[in-house]
């Protein structure tokens, strides 16, 4: 679904992700980790084609981000780490712009805005303005916006941060969901307890570099995912 | 602790003149120095020029006359409304909206200190628009009457004086927005509807006292005692011009006072603007059929729905469109008059009527700029459109178009106006409608390629973009500027020229820019868009 091939992005001298490599099948969710400032949210951003990169190629469902990135955006949905929306619009108003920009046709939006807007219990916030909106309403509209249009990857930086726990609760069962149906996700995360039981496999991302990645027993073996991750980073 | 919050302001205002946030580095000290001789010229010429001028016919006149305290009453009212109208569309965003309102109010800053630091933004606005005025007419009669240390001494305190007056007026206006705005359900709109009405009531107050001023100039010996004793203020505000120590001395006493009752008021009730949401219902969501639009159709439904989602954007970028159409209203009502009025003056060459105002419209109609603030006004939800699975010409041609949607109808409707004053041959009549639209197509396309090349992703007000922007600068002044040179170069052209067909160049000129500009648009524009 995703293969990201020896990445590389510079900002001036400095290099963000140097030489990354990795592959996303359909039905997995894949956990990428690593401490601030280590590369994630550029790597995410670069798949979700919103910043270009110096070296390497990034295909989705062998589509090429870089000649083809219409077409990856189609099948993709991103979730940033700090859900900044049109705060102009109301909930409603912002949902049916992402519809019509995805050509989601009018049923079916009403009827996923309908169960997903239940789901998060937004469905009553949905006419108030964006601005009027918390944090966590914010990331929950987003989540909804993202999964509007059914995309076959969806990409999240920190998706867990301002939810409450039933909406991280519910956000994990619709992750399932996707991977289930052919899908795949690949999420940012500081919360090791969340990607050790959630992830199929996982990443670990340090000054741009990836140091380790593969299933959780492949990355972990017999201990615990912090203390793997502590260990790595003290390397 | 105020200066630390006065640098930061400073520093956010000042970003984009010393930074290149595209490219992420410093900008060149010839880049910079270059940016503020062009800003600086435009200042002088445009406004500037148009006061001095008008002080170098007034000053000996006023002088020879004995009322130079009505000479500085002119140009102090002139500040006084330059500056209130410059500052009023502003400070309410620039007192209770900006983004940092969280961070200030849980560090250990008095409130005082967080109102003061953003009173100094609003100061900063009323100085400058009311010294664009005041400075070239103090100037004037420095050098055509008296440039002793009293005069001088006089235009200094004035300026002070009526720029502190400004801060007065602006921050009550910003105040009372607030306190309306609490209890509103469609705030922008009605706030955009307010604001339009102190405007129009503004600029009928001003249009009827210039009517008085012009009529007293012509009997200056006879009313000026009689003005003089009916309204001791307005002589008395007049006098601090001309270094009256004691008028001086009094109007500074008034002016602080207002000040620090304005500053008290604002102080008491920041933190409850602030951070109330006040008395409004919440609006309850109840499901509709939905309407597809295409996405181009839902690219310009986004771009109108930031256009009016803040009352700053609309007024700011948008007043032209209401102010074509009371130019066209007057017209269609007062036109007949005013067409034979100046059938007589332009005897000798009637097609250059038609050239004046096709010139006046375009001038009129670039004073909407919304592209100029378009891309930078997307700030941190630019990630939305760069996932969006649409073409970046797309998006940049939703921008324009909403700029020509709101903008070429009134500037129709004007031209429309002008062609029955005037009624032109068919050609001129046809020309005055064409080359308008095109020009202001140009000017469309012109402030998008600005906001472009030097976007400000980073505000933490809009204000700083949609007023303070040196974009703004380069759009509001740049222009017009245009507009009135290439109205100018005909000129020396008139009667060896027809009027027609010089318009008709004009036209061909500013259609093949515009051609060049789209093109830049679609290619050089998208892959800047792309970088941000």
């Amino acid at each position: 679904m995703l293969r990201i091939e020896h990445l590389t992005k510079r900002y001036g001298d400095k290099t963000a992700v140097a030489d990354l490599s990795l592959h996303i099948a359909p039905g997995e969710i894949y956990g990428f980790i690593g401490h601030n400032g280590a590369g994630k949210t550029t790597t995410l951003r670069s798949v979700a084609g919103i910043q270009t990169f110096d070296e390497g190629e990034i295909f989705v469902d062998g589509r090429s981000i870089r000649s083809d990135p219409l077409g990856c955006k189609r099948l993709m949905a991103y979730i940033p780490d700090n859900p900044d929306l049109y705060e102009f619009m109301s909930g409603i108003k912002f949902l049916n712009f992402i519809g019509d920009v995805y050509r989601v046709g009018a049923a079916e939006r009403q009827q996923r805005i309908r169960t997903y807007g239940d789901l998060f219990e937004m469905t009553s916030h949905l006419a108030e303005p964006i601005s009027s909106y918390s944090h966590g309403m914010k990331q929950k509209l987003a989540i909804i916006a993202a999964w509007l249009h059914e995309p076959r990857l969806i990409l999240m930086d920190e998706p867990f941060v301002g939810l409450d726990p039933k909406a991280s609760h519910l956000l994990k069962g619709m992750m399932r969901e996707v991977c289930d149906a052919g899908g795949a996700i690949f999420f940012s995360t500081h919360v090791l307890e969340v990607a050790e039981k959630l992830c199929d496999k996982i990443a670990i991302i340090k000054q741009g570099e990836l140091i380790r990645f593969g299933t959780m027993e492949e990355v972990k073996g017999d201990d615990s995912l912090e203390e793997v991750f502590l260990e790595l980073e003290e390397e | 602790m105020l200066g630390i919050l006065l640098k930061k302001n400073l520093q956010e205002l000042f970003r984009n003149y010393f930074y290149d946030a595209r490219k992420g580095k410093k900008r060149s000290p010839v880049s910079v120095v270059l940016m503020f001789v062009l800003l600086g010229f435009l200042l002088v010429v445009s406004i500037g020029g148009m006061f001095f001028g008008m002080g170098t016919a007034l000053a000996a006149p006023l002088n020879e006359a004995g009322m130079g305290w009505f000479y500085f009453m002119i140009f102090g009212g002139m500040g006084l409304l330059l500056g209130t109208i410059g500052s009023a569309f502003t400070t309410y965003t620039t007192l209770y909206l900006p983004k940092d309102n969280d961070l200030l109010l849980s560090m250990p800053i008095p409130h005082r200190t967080i109102i003061a630091s953003r009173l100094l933004s609003v100061a900063l606005m009323s100085f400058l628009f009311s010294a664009a005025a005041i400075v070239p007419g103090a100037l004037a009669w420095w050098i055509f009457v008296a440039a002793d240390p009293a005069h001088i001494l006089g235009g200094i305190m004035l300026l002070l004086i009526t720029g502190t007056l400004v801060v007065v007026l602006a921050s009550l206006l910003g105040l009372g927005v607030a306190a309306v705005s609490r209890r509103l359900k469609n705030k922008s709109l009605v706030i955009t509807i307010l604001l339009i009405a102190f405007f129009i009531l503004y600029y009928v107050a001003i249009f009827t006292l210039q009517e008085k001023i012009s009529e007293f100039v012509m009997n200056v010996a006879l009313y000026g005692e009689k003005i003089r004793g009916a309204s001791f203020l307005l002589y008395s505000f007049g006098m601090t011009g001309t270094g009256a120590l004691w008028h001086i001395l009094g109007w500074t006493a008034v002016s602080l006072i207002l000040l620090a009752l304005t500053f008290t008021l604002l102080s008491r009730s920041f933190l409850s603007l602030t951070s109330s949401a006040g008395s409004v219902g919440k609006t309850v969501y109840r499901e509709k059929p939905v309407r597809e639009r295409s996405v181009s159709g839902a690219l310009i439904a986004r771009e109108m729905g930031r256009f009016f989602g803040s009352p700053m954007v609309t007024l700011n970028t948008g007043i032209a469109s209401i102010m074509m159409l009371l130019a066209a209203g007057l017209l269609f009502w007062q036109g007949p008059a005013l067409g034979e009025v100046l059938r007589e003056v332009f005897a000798f060459d009637p097609g250059f009527i038609s050239v004046i105002l096709c010139g006046v419209i375009c001038l009129a109609g670039a004073m909407n700029d919304y592209t100029v603030v378009s891309v930078s006004l997307e700030a941190k939800t630019l990630w939305i459109s760069r996932t969006l699975p649409v073409e970046t010409q797309r998006i940049l041609h939703a921008k324009v178009v909403l700029q020509l949607i709101y903008t070429l109808p009134p500037a129709l409707l004007l031209s429309v106006s002008v062609i029955c004053m005037l009624q032109p041959a068919l050609l001129e009549a046809i020309l005055l409608i064409l080359v308008p639209q095109i020009f202001l197509t140009l000017t469309a396309c012109f402030g998008l390629f600005l906001d472009l090349k030097r976007p400000n992703l980073h505000w933490i007000s809009e204000m700083l973009v949609v007023k303070q922007g040196l974009n703004v600068f380069l759009m509001i002044l740049g222009a017009p500027a245009a507009a009135i040179l290439l109205t100018a170069l005909y000129l020396p052209l008139a009667g060896s020229i027809p009027a027609a067909a010089y318009m008709a160049l004009t036209g061909l000129v500013y259609l093949i820019l515009t051609v060049l500009l789209i093109r830049w648009l679609n290619r050089r524009g998208s892959a800047l868009y792309e970088s941000l």
